[in-house]
């Protein structure tokens, strides 16, 4: 479970302010919001790449951040809070094949050559791109880049799944069909809960709950999709 | 007047003033002078020491560059300014003054001394490392700080967040995805350093056959009015440095490429 309190965090001319947040075990969570509404700050800040002024985030009741006033009193580093996290450009090492991207993430957890293997073997046949092993970036399209992004992050077995606009590279014709794989894919592990930025309605279609981000201030947090489409209509979201 | 006519005269004019130095020095010099004087041991001797002492020069000065442009390229510190400019600075003063400032650090300054005391390095070969070393190390800084600007910090932020450190990025990430610039970068710190004769002749005096390197050789060589051994090695310069600025120009060009 990801729990967010009174998350501040401030640029030369933004400020995002989290007052509460929470997403449990298993259950989707989508941050909605325009380009510049702080959702990638406030995904990287779960990620541990940005530090907040104030606020505490707790992964499954542990505390992996907690700062007052500037001061920050815990700082788990970002590969040791169990986050998984997809990058809005999926962001594959161009110099390394599938197998390596996979394995370098694999790098600082410091298993057996076995165990490494297996472990990437075990998420490209999870994702269905085992056969694109030895591939480099270039050679993959978008939606195949997404699900080895999505590989990568899973080897991990992340308490929380992290995803940055993930359709946002796909041609508008495959979208929906990626939407209803990521679905059926993780709905399959259900054993984390995932965090999703997106400015993109129709991907709320397979999230349970909606986050309404508006220039760097959460103003609704729902789980009713009519809500948010009412919201949506009313143009209190974008 | 279009730009492209002032392109066009613009790079015929530098063509063909190019052209005309070289063909006057071609023709002032028979096929045969010119291949004894660049067989001679005077020239041996210089293109020999040039290449063995630019090539260490430039490898410890890339291994300080790398770390160097690495951090002014990405960190923010308080004395970042002060040290940019102070990395830049060999290449923005005469390299006289340079000389005269190693030359003086050297000879005056208590722990400049001490290492000249033990190693002797004024007016030998290890003064002449010490210099292409410090003028490298600057024009590679300053080349590598831009290659490492123009990466996408994004890939460096995932490395971090999945529990990389910042070593582990930069030898797994950042050099490997900018090795096309860090070539390019390498190529011009040891053509800088290869080619310097101010900074070289203050700290490591022309002695010939100790400390003539190519210019310097070239030098003495004008001064002794021995010109078919100068015009041979100028024209061994002007080879040198067309074939490396091409593998520059051409890594540059793939290195933009890549990065579209």
């Amino acid at each position: 479970m990801l729990v967010i309190k009174d998350l501040v965090k401030s640029y030369r001319n933004f400020k995002l302010v989290v007052k509460s947040m929470y997403v449990k075990k298993g259950s989707w969570i989508a941050i909605l919001g325009r380009n510049g509404s702080g959702k990638t700050t406030l995904l990287k800040s779960i990620v541990g790449i940005v530090l907040p002024e104030e606020g505490c985030i707790e992964i499954d009741g542990a505390t992996v951040f907690k700062a007052s006033k500037g001061r920050i009193a815990v700082n788990v580093p970002p590969g040791k809070r169990g986050v998984g996290y997809v990058p809005q450009n999926y962001l594959l090492y161009p110099h390394m094949s599938v197998y390596e991207n996979i394995a370098y993430a694999l790098k600082p957890l410091r298993l057996s050559k076995s165990e490494l293997m297996e472990r990437v073997i075990e998420v490209l046949e999870l994702v269905k791109m085992s056969e694109f092993k030895d591939k480099y970036p270039r050679e993959l399209s978008g939606g195949q880049k997404q699900r080895i992004a999505l590989a990568r992050a899973l080897a991990l077995h992340p308490k929380i799944l992290v995803l940055d606009e993930p359709f946002s590279n796909i041609d508008p014709e495959f979208r929906e069909t990626l939407r209803a794989e990521l679905k059926k894919l993780l709905s399959s592990m259900n054993d984390f809960a995932v965090v999703m930025a997106t400015n993109d309605i129709n991907d709320l279609s397979i999230v349970d709950k909606v986050a309404v981000l508006r220039e760097g201030r959460m103003t609704y947090l729902s789980e009713s999709m009519e809500q948010v489409k009412e919201l949506i209509n009313k143009g209190a979201v974008f | 007047m279009q730009p492209s006519v002032w392109l066009t005269l613009a790079a015929g004019t530098m063509l063909a003033l190019a052209a005309y130095i070289i063909v006057s020095v071609l023709l002032s010099i028979s096929m045969g002078d010119f291949i004894r004087a660049l067989l001679s041991s005077e020239a041996l001797f210089a293109i020999k020491l040039s290449f063995a002492t630019a090539i260490p020069s430039s490898i410890i000065a890339l291994a300080f560059s790398i770390p160097l442009a690495y951090a002014l390229a990405r960190c923010r510190f308080k004395l970042r300014m002060v040290l940019d400019s102070l990395v830049a600075s060999p290449m923005s003063i005469p390299p006289v003054a340079l000389g005269t400032l190693i030359l003086f650090t050297l000879l005056k300054i208590p722990p400049g001394r001490a290492l000249n005391d033990s190693l002797n390095v004024v007016y030998d070969v290890k003064g002449i490392v010490l210099v292409q070393t410090l003028i490298a190390t600057s024009v590679m800084t300053t080349s590598l700080k831009g290659v490492f600007s123009s990466l996408e910090v994004d890939y460096e932020e995932l490395s971090r967040a999945l529990g990389h450190s910042w070593f582990s990025t930069l030898i797994n990430v950042v050099i490997p995805m900018s090795k096309r610039g860090l070539l390019a970068s390498y190529l011009m710190g040891f053509l800088r350093a290869f080619t310097d004769f101010g900074a070289t002749v203050m700290v490591a005096g022309a002695t010939l056959f100790k400390t003539s390197t190519l210019p310097t050789t070239i030098y003495i060589a004008m001064s002794t009015g021995d010109f078919a051994l100068a015009l041979a090695l100028v024209l061994l310069s002007i080879v040198i440095g067309i074939v490396v600025i091409a593998a520059v120009n051409s890594l540059w060009g793939e290195s933009i490429d890549a990065s579209h």
